[in-house]
């Protein structure tokens, strides 16, 4: 055994194994390994080892995020914590309109919140206005420029929906559903096949109004939902359509918010 | 960047560590966001101190160790079926490549699991790693020693049954 072999400690094969070795370590025990198999077997063993807890539980990190670990979320959440009055006056208020029965969604969103409570609504809304294309269409066609929001609130504002006609889909109409934020509009297209799709667009209220996109799947369709300045929108299609990502994309690009 | 969207790069990482030790999404989930919320807390006083990442790590451990302590008993938190776990549907190959990883976990004991999670999984240092389980850089190095060595063994049995090493 030379003195350069005595050298190698075990630390230094974990190193070797874990990539903490800078290179002329690494060949120090390359070296070694190569003249003592029953270490060479242990590291190899080692190695496998790592390998298969990493793939194993690659598969968890590459999960898509619950909604209950959105930073965005959880940051605002923490500034309505310490800002007592305000949180009392929400929580009143959400009493008021559960109580009271006046909110349909605010039943059918249960607890969530943000582009979770968003998504469900677009979905809902969608299934009930939009996706049984043998109705007759019976949306008045009140132009891509709508409310959103309570006429007498300072933050209502106009969104204007783009035109998706080189995309193959044709405005056909509007319709508004009634949300605990106010006015939301829907802009429904349709292609030359029947598919509809809509976009939603509502008020969003303290929790994720700045949001980037995100899918969304329910029994009733799927879509993609993201918010910019206090406003969210989603694009909803029931049918599945493999173009409703770069749609929703290109709807996110072009759509215009003005006070 | 900014510290939230770094905060928001190590949220994978943070499910994966927790769903590892905890076995149950919805308690590594809880877990995960109440370590947000206290690095949320914290953020401010953190300036220039490191890197996140063990800083998140230490508070996850943190957590960790007082709700084992509220536990009590290890023991008594059964082991779910992590296929029941799984929340997207996974492949078959990605849930028995998961079991194995968690059944190679069951074999070591929760210290040496640790190291090894932080270490071989999470790939921090081993300075880090001490630092994040407040025991000596040499803890750290025997218990990877430990816990290297009887997964090899478990792994070689699994694969040879017949040339199994008796130590």
């Amino acid at each position: 055994m030379t003195p350069m072999e005595k050298a190698i400690t075990e630390d230094e094969l974990h190193a070797y194994v874990d990539g903490f070795l800078n290179a002329d370590d690494r060949l120090r025990v390359e070296r070694y390994l190569e003249s003592h198999p029953e270490a060479a077997a242990r590291i190899a063993g080692w190695q496998e080892v790592s390998e298969m807890l990493r793939r194993g539980l690659a598969h968890k990190a590459k999960e898509p995020l619950p909604s209950s670990l959105n930073v965005q979320r959880l940051a605002e959440a923490r500034l309505a914590r310490t800002w007592q009055p305000q949180r009392v006056a929400a929580g009143l208020l959400l009493a008021l309109a559960i109580g009271t029965g006046t909110g349909w969604f605010a039943h059918g969103s249960g607890q969530q919140t943000g582009l979770t409570a968003l998504s469900q609504q677009a979905a809902v809304a969608q299934r009930v206005f939009v996706a049984d294309s043998d109705q007759p269409v019976e949306f008045a066609s009140a132009g891509l420029t709508q409310k959103v929001g309570w006429s007498n609130a300072t933050e209502a504002r106009h969104v204007t929906a783009p035109d998706l006609s080189e995309a193959g889909y044709k405005f056909i109409g509007n319709r508004l559903v009634a949300t605990e934020q106010g006015v939301a509009p829907m802009f429904i297209y349709e292609n030359a096949q029947g598919g509809r799709i809509s976009i939603f667009v509502r008020v969003m209220e303290v929790i994720d109004t700045n949001a980037p996109m995100r899918p969304f799947d329910s029994k009733d369709a799927s879509g993609f939902a993201w918010s910019r300045d206090g406003i969210g929108f989603g694009v909803i299609s029931s049918k599945p359509e493999p173009k409703l990502h770069e749609l929703s994309n290109q709807v996110r690009d072009k759509i215009e918010i003005k006070a | 960047m900014s510290a939230l969207t770094k905060l928001e790069e190590n949220i994978p990482a943070l499910r994966r560590y927790a769903f590892a030790l905890l076995r149950n999404q919805s308690d590594a989930d809880d877990l995960v966001q109440d370590c947000l919320v206290r690095a949320l807390d914290h953020m401010d006083e953190r300036t220039g101190e490191g890197e996140m990442r063990p800083w998140l790590f230490s508070i996850m451990h943190n957590l960790c160790v007082s709700r084992w302590r509220r536990l009590q008993f290890r023991s008594s938190i059964v082991v779910s079926d992590a296929e029941a776990d799984v929340s997207v549907p996974a492949s078959q190959q990605a849930t028995a490549e998961l079991h194995a990883a968690l059944d190679g976990l069951d074999q070591l004991p929760e210290e040496q699991r640790e190291v090894l999670l932080l270490i071989a999984v999470e790939g921090l240092e081993y300075a880090d790693a001490a630092k994040i389980l407040k025991i000596p850089v040499g803890t750290v190095m025997s218990r990877l020693s430990r816990a290297r060595d009887k997964l090899r063994d478990t792994m070689e049995g699994r694969q040879r049954p017949a040339l199994r090493r008796v130590k």
